[in-house]
């Protein structure tokens, strides 16, 4: 419904009485918005005038395209999908996570990070041992494939084609395993995704509620 | 079933259905509002991708205002959408459907707002960029702005309200709900919705004359010319 008015309102009186008064809802003072946001520019300074918030109705709009809306669904059916797999028991999680296939887990992986409960948890834990993994991993100690040992505690499973022993030994001369944190967690993941000149192991705990 | 939508819309609130292809969505975008929240209790998620479709637009437009950034207001209202269909069993229908959802963005974009007041960026650059513009102009500073420069000076001046007079001035003088709506979504009385619009007002023009002294000698000018 529209209430522009024929002729330009009386600004400097409506913004008077509509501060005065408790009505906000003047037919009046609509029909001089719709005046107003109609582009009239014979009175805009004067609304300016009566009152300067008035400017705000210009303030930038954001109306999304076709496609930012479709990505958004994407990604709203996405988060209910992690927070089905988060809502799992852990016999049912277990496949989605400790299989013995072979690299074709990478939506697993997607699906354990997208966690909207506790994402900024998930965040923090994963980088962390992520970064500690990488600075041991990075070491500067030559790079020849170190013999895979892997920690008895660390009931762990990569998703790469290297196991997390080799890391637990690339920094040792001796080449006893580098203990970085005891892995008695039955929940513990590790992640290793192997890049030319940089190697990823993410270790993910999902009973470490940071 | 269009009427009905339009009927349960009350006066002054914004138009929120978003013009995608009808064909594109036979079937639920015949549900009115309530019809869709009571699919989405039943279970049914594609109703959700229909309220997404209609309501996207409005309420990335309200995160947006209240947070002044296009990605962090997508990311509020995705988060917004999925809080939407994770309590879709707490939704009310003796209230409005519209009234809920705006509730769930505005508290989130609030929240995201709180969170991210010790770093946020300095506004200076902005500041002097606007002071820039408005050399150029001088009188009619305000009409001459864009729409991005008025974004920008409302995310400035903004940072002096408190949290609930921005959600009252944006959900109230931008957006265009009734004071009863607004306050069910900011939970507190109408006659506190019309103190915290009065207040929010005072402290933005104050702010503004302050800030922005060539708009504040733009608009002695004009009273002036009309003075005589």
């Amino acid at each position: 419904m529209s209430h522009r008015p024929s002729r330009c309102p009386d600004w400097r009186t409506l913004a008077a009485t509509r501060d005065e008064r408790d009505d906000l809802h003047g037919d009046a003072w609509f029909a001089a918005l719709d005046h107003l946001d109609g582009g009239c520019r014979a009175c805009r300074d004067a609304a300016y005038a009566a009152d300067p918030t008035l400017v705000f109705r210009r303030a930038a709009a954001y109306e999304p395209t076709a496609a930012e809306v479709t990505d958004l669904a994407a990604s709203v059916r996405a988060m209910i999908r992690a927070g089905r797999v988060e809502e799992l028991p852990a016999s049912d999680f277990d496949h989605l996570t400790r299989t013995e296939e072979p690299v074709a887990a990478p939506a697993p992986i997607a699906e354990l990070v997208v966690r909207p409960r506790r994402v900024l948890g998930w965040r923090v834990a994963s980088l962390a041992a992520g970064l500690v993994a990488l600075l041991v991993a990075t070491a500067p100690v030559d790079h020849e494939p170190a013999p895979t040992t892997v920690a008895a505690s660390a009931p762990a499973v990569a998703y790469g084609t290297e196991f997390v022993g080799a890391l637990l030994t690339a920094g040792s001369s001796t080449g006893d395993p580098v203990e970085i944190e005891t892995l008695d967690r039955p929940t513990a993941n590790v992640y290793q995704f192997d890049d030319p000149g940089m190697d990823v192991v993410l270790i993910v705990d999902a009973g470490l509620d940071v | 079933m269009q009427d009905d939508e339009e009927q349960e819309t009350p006066t002054g609130m914004p138009e929120l259905v978003y013009s995608a292809p009808r064909e594109a969505r036979p079937v639920w975008a015949e549900k009115n509002d309530r019809e869709l929240l009571a699919a989405l209790q039943a279970g049914q998620e594609a109703a959700l991708d229909e309220l997404i479709t209609r309501k996207s637009g409005p309420l990335l437009q309200l995160a947006y205002r209240i947070l002044g950034d296009r990605e962090e207001a997508r990311d509020v209202v995705q988060v917004a959408f999925f809080r939407i269909w994770e309590h879709r069993a707490r939704f009310d229908d003796r209230f409005s459907p519209n009234t809920w959802i705006y509730r769930i963005v505005n508290n989130l974009a609030i929240d995201h707002l709180r969170s991210r007041q010790s770093r946020e960026r300095s506004v200076e650059p902005v500041r002097q960029h606007l002071r820039q513009v408005a050399d150029g102009r001088s009188h009619g500073f305000l009409a001459g702005l864009q729409g991005g420069e008025v974004m920008a000076i409302f995310k400035e001046l903004a940072a002096e309200l408190t949290e609930k007079q921005r959600s009252v001035f944006l959900l109230r003088e931008l957006e265009g709900l009734s004071s009863q709506e607004v306050a069910e979504i900011v939970g507190c009385q109408e006659s506190t919705v019309r103190n915290h619009l009065f207040n929010a007002r005072r402290v933005l023009r104050k702010a503004l004359v302050e800030r922005y002294p060539e708009y504040a000698g733009a608009f002695a000018g004009l009273g002036a010319k009309e003075d005589a």
